[in-house]
């Protein structure tokens, strides 16, 4: 264990479940509040971010500043672009990503046809 | 797993289980079909087909029941026909290589309670001819592990499908397969899929299957897949997009070569990851029933909040990431990867120990499922 719990502020250790090395959100696997520290495999995030709001639980947790247009990476793979600002600690949902699901079917649709094109 | 433990098969990969199989022709006998399983212990194979079918829907019957009895984990088979039906049971018993097989004619015993009585006395015969199996080792090389996730839950996505994934990675290293259908929930991930194919044809069948998803989809609902998914229940779970919700779904096949597509029920031979297309909606026994008829000799199932299916031809691992459902669920629960949850385990320790679990099943420890006698089948009808 690294800081004194007490130190992070008001709140109590929120477990943090991070899927990949190249991930820049990871899930609170018990939900969070605000002043509540992150434990990640039983070990508290000395530096980590701050919770900024309530954070249900299995739901993802910014753990770096994403800009406006950034892409979020759950799994080591973009998942979503940030729709706006989201600071490290925020809550990250569909309020705050867009989905890029739309595009990769209408990707797929436009390959399918130039595919079915060129070959008759 | 070099342990002399598996049942060698003259005619291709060896068992880890050596069933004795009760196999119905058609719905009319699985009555008798239940009697001879209740009396000697026998795995019935009992289903709703093999008469009055169309061509097409009679093939996937018929294909069904012949993979069934070839299946590496089966022993031996008993054929129980009405005599009258469009699938023979002589034909059906007769095309069996590798293994013993009779046949029964409930027509041609005068009656099912007769037929019955015969029956039980051609068990007793199969049961004492499957002494002779010959054992062996099951070699990594030599065993493929369905993957199937069902009754999913939050923790579905992250910890049980990453932790199956894990122990996917260190089977498919050892020179092992691995196979997962449920295609349907493909769409939006077919790129990172593609970029794993072992070649072109591969990455092309991936793509080919993931559009028709999305064509399907549209079809069915009236409206882009990516307005049905995720679900409003994976949006109250933590699911936030469509390829969010696919990159769980896929996580439990690891990160592996990509060696083939097959269509529902069809063959599977060699190492590295297989992809089958599902059937289209339907419950999970098609996946496991799928995924076994494919050749797979055991299947692990991810649940969330506690599914009980196992399987008439391979053993089913269970495995929540639930910390909740571990207990609540427990006698239906093989594996708790709760300990993800909470932090008191890694992802990679606890695919660790999974494949060791697996191991052990192969050697023959029984799942919760083979103990409950959960021996559930299916065959979905063709798109």
């Amino acid at each position: 264990m690294g800081t004194e719990p007490g130190a992070r502020g008001s709140g109590g250790p929120a477990r943090l479940l991070v899927l990949h090395r190249q991930d820049n959100v990871g899930i609170v696997t018990d939900g969070a509040c605000p002043g509540d520290w992150f434990v990640v495999e039983g070990t508290v995030w000395d530096g980590g971010p701050p919770v900024r709001e309530t954070i249900p639980r299995g739901h993802k947790v910014a753990l770096c500043d994403i800009p406006a247009d950034g892409t979020v990476r759950k799994h080591g793979l973009p998942i979503g672009r940030a729709s706006s600002p989201v600071p490290a600690g925020s809550w990250v949902h569909t309020h705050n990503v867009f989905d890029i699901s739309e595009e990769v079917v209408r990707d797929m649709e436009a390959r399918a046809a130039a595919g079915e094109e060129t070959t008759g | 797993m070099t342990d002399p433990t598996g049942y060698i098969r003259d005619d291709g990969r060896p068992g880890i289980r050596n069933n004795l199989l009760v196999v119905a022709t058609v719905s009319c006998v699985n009555h008798v079909v239940g009697q001879l399983a209740a009396r000697t212990g026998a795995i019935p194979l009992i289903h709703d087909y093999g008469c009055l079918e169309f061509p097409e829907s009679l093939a996937q019957t018929r294909h069904s029941l012949e993979a069934a009895c070839s299946h590496p984990n089966t022993g031996a088979v008993l054929v129980v026909g009405l005599g009258c039906e469009q699938l023979d049971a002589r034909e059906l018993s007769g095309g069996v290589r590798g293994r013993p097989a009779r046949h029964l004619v409930i027509q041609e015993e005068g009656g099912s309670g007769h037929a019955v009585e015969k029956g039980v006395k051609i068990l007793g015969e199969l049961q004492e001819a499957m002494r002779q199996t010959p054992r062996g080792p099951v070699e990594p090389r030599d065993l493929m592990i369905g993957v199937v996730c069902g009754a999913s839950d939050w923790t579905t996505a992250i910890v049980s499908n990453p932790v199956v994934g894990a122990m996917a990675d260190l089977h498919t290293r050892a020179g092992g397969g691995i196979a997962m259908t449920e295609t349907s929930g493909i769409p939006g991930t077919e790129e990172i899929l593609a970029r794993r194919a072992a070649d072109p044809e591969v990455a092309r069948k991936i793509r080919d299957l993931s559009l028709h998803h999305v064509r399907q989809a549209a079809q069915r609902h009236g409206c882009p897949i990516y307005q049905i998914n995720p679900t409003p229940g994976n949006k109250a779970g933590g699911i936030t997009t469509m390829v969010e919700k696919g990159l769980g779904n896929i996580a439990k096949v690891g990160e592996g070569t990509i060696r083939g597509v097959v269509g529902w029920g069809q063959p599977m031979e060699g190492p590295d990851v297989w992809i089958m297309k599902d059937s289209g909606i339907g419950p999970d026994v098609f996946s496991i029933s799928g995924l076994s008829l494919g050749g797979c000799q055991l299947v692990v199932f991810t649940t969330g909040s506690g599914s009980p299916l196992g399987g008439a031809l391979a053993p089913v691992i269970k495995v929540t990431g639930n910390p909740d459902t571990a207990q609540s669920f427990a006698q239906n629960i093989d594996f708790d990867a709760g300990g993800v949850v909470a932090g008191s385990e890694s992802i990679p320790a606890a695919g660790m120990r999974l494949y060791e679990q697996a191991a052990a099943v192969c050697r023959g420890e029984r799942t919760r499922a083979e103990q409950l006698g959960h021996r559930e089948f299916g065959i979905p009808r063709p798109e």
